[in-house]
Parts: C-alpha cells; structure tokens; sequence
C-alpha cells in the first residue's frame, strides 16, 4: 500500500496549526515510544531504558563487590583467619577487583554516557542504537557468567588481571582461568560497542550551533574515553584470546619452554589496563567539571584548559603501562621514560585542580550532597594522586610492589577519583532520570559515612604496605604485628559499607517517594535540563539550537529551536564536526528483537568456546542468522527514507 | 586539495600530531636503545628525546600561530589550535622529562 505523499513526509511544521497544542508532542510519543509488553520491554532501542538498565545493572554488580570486599576484610580482621579457605580466597579477591573494574566501573560510565549523552547534545536517540541493545545484553550476560560460576566454585582465582604463567595451562587447571578470559571477551565486545555510539553521537549528532567550544565538558571527558576504549581495549582482547588460545588449542603465545614470552601478556595487559584507569578517571572528572557550575552559580573557569587536560591525559596515559611492570627485570632506561610520562600526568591533572578551585573561588558555594561528593573527590584524589608519583617512581615502587600500599593508592585513585564523583552525579541526575529528587538529609549521612569510612579504611593500609603486608595475602602470623591495624581497617570498612547501603536505601525511597524535581531543580545551564523530567521518549519537542557553553543561562527566555524534522517516522539532525552547522536529516532505527537475540548467539557461542573451539565454528552460524534478521529491511517508513 | 590548503587545515592541529607522534615513537626507542647503548658508542636516545622535545615545541607554536590568540580570532579553529598548543606543550615537556633520564642513565641498569 502506497502512503500519501503528505504522510510520507509529514513534518513538525504541519502539526503547528494552533488547533492542537500538543498534537506534535502526542505525534513524537507515538513514534519514539516503547510499547509495553515483555517483547517491546526486550526490543527496546531508546538510550535512556538502556542507560537505566545499564546503570542499575552495574550497581547491582557494585553491591556484590562490595560483599566479598566485606568478606575479604573479615578473613583479615585477625592474624590466623580460618573465616575463608585459600582457595575460596583466592576467588573472592580475583572476582572482587575483576567484578569492579570490568563490571562496575566502565560499564557505569559507559552508561551514564548512554543515558546523558543525547541529552546533553540535544539530540532524540544515540547512534546506533541496535548496537547499544546489543550491548547491554551482552554485558549483561559475560556478568552473569562470571558470577554463575562463582556460585558453582568455578570462578577464576587467578586474580584481576590473570598473570601467566599462573593463569597458563601448566599451572591453571580446569576451566577457571577460561571464565575469566572470556568475561573479558564479553564486556570489552559490550565496551566497544558503545565506544562507537558515544562517538558517532557527540561528532555528528550536536544541536546546531554547539560548536567544538560550547560542547559541555562531561561530554569532552565521555568522547576522550570513547576513543581510549576503542583503541586500548583491542590489546586485551588479543591477550585474552591467545590465552584461551594457549590454555584450549595449545598454542605457545606465553609459554617460553616453546618460543613464547610471559612479559608479553603483562605488556599487552597494561597497555590496556593503564588506560583503563583513565578511562574511569576521564568521566569522572567530566561530571565534576559539569556539575560545579550549578553548585557555585557561575560558568567553570578555564574551559580550554580543562578540555586540553582531557585530552592530554587520555593520550599520555597509553605511555605508562610499564610503570606496573618495573619488578620485572626490564632496562632502567626505558623504565625511566614511563617514569617521566608518570610524572607529566601529573602537570593535567594538576591544571584541572587548579581550574576547579578557581571556579569555587570565584563562585558562591551551594553545599548540596552532589558538591560534598566534589568536596571529598578533591581530598581523596589528590591523595591518591601523590602517592601514584610516588609509585611511578622505580625504586619506591620496588620497595613497596605487591604491597598493600599500591593496594591503599589504586583506592584512593579509583574510589576517590571515580566513585565520590559518581554518586555525586547520581545525586545529580537522579532527578533527570525519576523525576524526583533524593533526600538531601540522607545524602548527607551517605557523604560523610562513605568519605570518613573510606579514608579510616584504606590510609592505614599505606602503613601496612610500608610494614611489608603483601596483597592478596589470605592469612598473616600474629607475629608480624599487622593484627591491630587490620582490625581497625576492619571495623572502618563497616562504616563504608553502611553508606552504601544508605545510598540505596535511598534510591529506593527516593525512586517511589521523593520531592518532585520539575525540570531543572539545581537551575543548571546545560541542554539536559531544558526537557521534563524524567524525558520524553523523544526527548526534545524541538532540537535545541545552542548560541553559548551555558545555554540555559545565557538564553533567559526558551531556547532557540530547528523546526522541519519528520514526525512520521524516527528523524534526527546530523550537524558538522567542528562548527555543528546542520547537515543531513536521518533516520533513527526503530525497535528490534534482533540485538537481543544476537546477543544470546555471542554469549552461546562465548561460553561454548570456553570447551571447544568449533564453538567459534558452529557458533557463527546463529549469530550469522541474526545479524541478518537484524539488518533486513522491513519495508518501516525508516528504512523506505 | 591544494598543499596551501592542507597546510591550512594542518597548522592548528600540528601540537596534537607532532607532540603525542614523538612521544609514541620515542617511548618504543627508549625500550629498544637500551641494549645497543649499555654496549657503548653513541647516545641516540638523547639526541632522539631533545630533537623530538624540539620538534614538539614546533608544533606547539604552529598551533599557537593558527590559533590566532593574539588577533583575538574566537571560534573552533581558533579553540582547536588554542588546545592543541598546551597539548603539545606538555608533550614536549615530558619528551624532556624522559632527556633528563639519558643523561644520568647508561641503559646497563637493570
């Protein structure tokens, strides 16, 4: 059947009769909703269910981190602990740092990017959004497996970053090590996958006018860790691919008995684990950066600084990865050239600090929950950050390797610099997200819980580091005098547990019964904020066109907006690179099954391998079937434009 | 494209491409030139790390010039080369950084 021209191209300009005033509104819900029903709920394409989902299913993975954080520290409280068997141990520290830095901590920036970056952008959808369906489900589902065969005592015990030749076949029986491996498989398949929306979204699909000096700095940090994904992700892929090589094939890749060469995992490993630390750290410091303005009623000082930080630390931290390998024996010289990029790091993170201080300083402080989060970043960070200089330099880090004092720095520099401005944000963006605002009250027990139980926590562990306490130690004599300390580190992480615990107590509450938000509660400046709360399924009425960096403060009255798009079918603005000048209109994929079932051949074909090989072989069959039922055309007013 | 063109579109990005560029290589010379060094003769290393220093500088100051900061020229052109002029700035001070350390090392340690 032949649609009549004017249905074939109805635009925003045709519903502006006068007659109905919100027969456009009424029209984009229709076209960019989520029917109910499970089907639909697993269809799916609109960023921000998936953003949720993501978000809720990384805290989920947090909370059980987080128990075997607390088991961990109940086995230690006391010299001689038989609380934990070694080998449980084992499990438990391996999954507890794997869990936290591939299930938590990059998948919650990934996304919180899924979720904000169209809005902040001004755009109705992420690119690719099949490919953020995809994504989710499987993550997802390498996440489940992980923690499946935990419960089944089969999780890697080979600890987070799987050394070989522990983790090779001579000395990792049974199908451990395997698991580990391809959980890598799965969320570094998931990260990239998002990678490539993130930066397809924030190049092509900006609102008109949103030039490369007005784009908002949380966005600039999310672009920065879209590109360190995509080009540090790939090393461990390879790496853990020739271990399952090694461990299933019998290839020799970390075997020197046979040509093979064990450093070459730990370079492949922290080529991309260095970055992964800024890959956390960059958003992180991009919510600051986007948050202060609202908390101190002014625009940040020195945005082109702060985005050359950005920059310029995404790119030198693909040059410190030997820095965890100065224990093994390589050539000083080129040891000291890590050590000198260790140290320049130090020179954009320093400039951020500075910037962010100068913004308060010239500001007038609003001590809200998401500013004491700020607050506590600032302490903890910059702690953290000392005691990196320390340990970027050669012979502190040879004194203090494997000890608890690297274990108390990464802390400092994980949970400081990523987790206070995280929950910050969610303080933040709750109200986006719900609608409702959380307990400004109970926000401030979480903050003060979580900062005083962090430091009483984890600053004794320098001491214990310094003392010669190893990591992943599962028992110590009495004689060695560490049982005193270890019990106050002990009884402090309860003070840390209990706020998390606060914090989601919170959100439940606050999800249900909170205050209303209205639009923009914290009267901040950027795009978000300019659409209800939580958005339409469309997001915008009308794409915003943006004239400043702070358009919601610099244009007192509405926004200017672009009229025209199609309201027939799923239509978004492409606008340039540089000057964000409108281009092109697209199209915008409608809801589809297929990304879910795509996702449950990966994961299939994943597991399978894990056994076999012509898992690899047999597997491609189905995921070939969906990937071509996912791209085939059906003839949707998207796919006829 | 012409080459005047090129040259054009090249100049403000010139820090982000010359800085991180040398930088890259010179951290893969600085694990390879150990070993021919610790045996005597020349130290390219730290001919390599203070040209490259220089060379980044260079291309910090061709961002700088296209960034038109002093004309006071505002826009995305002017915000990239502005960027990319600190970007390689500080590239350029831990190529001398990493110069510091062939002077005091031999590439013998171990």
């Amino acid at each position: 059947m032949t649609r009549p021209p004017e249905d074939r191209d109805l635009r925003d300009t045709a519903l502006d009769t006068g007659q109905e005033p919100d027969a456009l509104e009424r029209r984009l819900a229709r076209i960019w909703r989520t029917p109910p029903g499970l089907v639909n709920a697993l269809s799916t394409v609109d960023h921000k269910i998936i953003g949720r989902r993501y978000i809720v299913t990384a805290f989920v993975f947090l909370a059980l981190g987080g128990v075997l954080a607390m088991l961990m520290r109940l086995q230690l409280a006391q010299p001689e602990s038989r609380f934990l068997s070694p080998d449980l141990y084992n499990q438990v520290f391996t999954i507890h740092g794997a869990n936290m830095m591939f299930l938590f901590a990059v998948p919650v920036m990934e996304a919180m990017a899924i979720y904000f970056v169209p809005l902040l952008v001004g755009t109705r959808n992420i690119a690719f959004p099949r490919l953020g369906a995809f994504s989710y489900w499987v993550y997802l589902f390498g996440g489940s497996m992980l923690w499946i065969a935990f419960i089944l005592q089969m999780g890697p015990d080979v600890g987070w970053f799987a050394y070989v030749p522990l983790a090779g076949p001579q000395y990792s029986s049974g199908k451990r090590a395997d698991i580990w491996a391809q959980m890598i498989t799965f969320t570094e398949i998931s990260a990239l996958a998002v990678a490539i929306e993130i930066v397809v979204t924030v190049l092509k699909q900006r609102a008109p006018g949103m030039s490369l000096d007005r784009i908002p700095l949380v966005v600039w940090a999310w672009l920065v860790m879209a590109f360190m994904i995509i080009m540090a992700m790939p090393a461990v892929v390879t790496a853990s691919s020739m271990l399952i090589l090694d461990r299933l094939v019998g290839t020799h890749f970390f075997n020197p008995a046979e040509g093979g060469d064990v450093l070459l995992w730990q370079h492949l490993f922290w080529f991309f684990g260095h970055p992964e630390v800024y890959i956390i750290f960059l958003p992180a410091v991009g919510m600051i950066s986007t948050m202060l303005p609202a908390f101190v009623r002014r625009p940040i000082f020195g945005y082109l600084p702060l985005v050359m930080a950005l920059l310029t630390m995404g790119l030198l931290s693909f040059g410190l990865w030997v820095h965890h390998m100065f224990t093994t024996g390589l050539p000083r010289l080129g040891e000291s050239f890590f050590t000198a990029s260790s140290m320049a790091i130090a020179v954009p993170a320093g400039v951020q600090i500075f910037c962010w201080l100068a913004t308060i300083w010239l500001g007038r402080p609003a001590f809200r929950v998401p500013f004491l989060f700020i607050l506590a970043f600032f302490f903890t960070f910059v702690l953290g950050g000392m005691t990196g200089v320390m340990v970027a330099s050669v012979p502190l880090d040879t004194q203090v390797h494997d000890t608890y004092f690297v274990v108390a720095h990464f802390h400092y520099v994980l949970v400081g610099g990523a987790v206070f401005p995280l929950l910050g944000a969610i303080y933040y963006w709750f109200p986006k997200i719900t609608g409702r605002m959380m307990s400004e009250r109970i926000g401030r027990w979480v903050a003060g819980l979580l900062f005083l139980g962090f430091n009483f926590t984890f600053f004794p562990m320098h001491i214990l580091g310094l003392q010669g306490m190893t990591r992943r130690i599962y028992a110590y004599p009495a004689e060695m005098g560490w049982g005193g300390m270890n019990l106050f580190v002990s009884l402090c992480s309860v003070a840390m547990a209990a706020g998390f615990l606060l914090f989601f107590i919170d959100i439940f509450r606050s999800a249900r019964h909170g205050e209303p938000a209205g639009d923009n509660p914290w009267e901040a400046s950027t795009l978000e904020w300019a659409t209800s709360s939580p958005p339409p399924p469309y997001n915008f009425v009308r794409i915003p066109v943006v004239t400043s960096a702070s358009p919601l403060w610099d244009e007192k009255g509405s926004l200017p907006v672009v009229s025209g798009l199609a309201v027939n079918r799923r239509e978004l603005l492409i606008t340039g690179m540089g000057n964000a000048t409108p281009e092109v209109r697209e199209t915008s994929p409608q809801n589809s099954i297929w990304p879910f079932f795509a996702a449950i051949a990966t994961s299939v074909m994943l597991v399978a391998s894990i056994f076999t090989p012509w898992a690899v072989v047999w597997g491609a069959i189905p995921l070939t079937i969906t990937l071509i039922g996912w791209f085939w055309p059906r003839g949707t007013p998207e796919d006829d434009s | 494209m012409t080459a005047a063109s090129a040259w054009r579109h090249l100049m403000p990005v010139a820090g982000i491409l010359l800085g991180p560029g040398i930088w890259a290589v010179n951290m893969e010379l600085g694990q390879i030139l150990a070993y021919p060094e610790c045996s005597g003769g020349f130290r390219f290393s730290t001919l390599a790390t203070f040209l490259g220093a220089a060379l980044a500088l260079l291309g910090a100051f061709l961002s700088y010039r296209a960034s038109g900061f002093r004309g006071g020229k505002g826009g995305p052109s002017a915000f990239v080369g502005s960027v990319c002029a600190l970007l390689g700035s500080i590239f350029a001070f831990a190529l001398l950084l990493q110069g510091g350390a062939t002077l005091v090392l031999t590439g013998c340690e171990r």
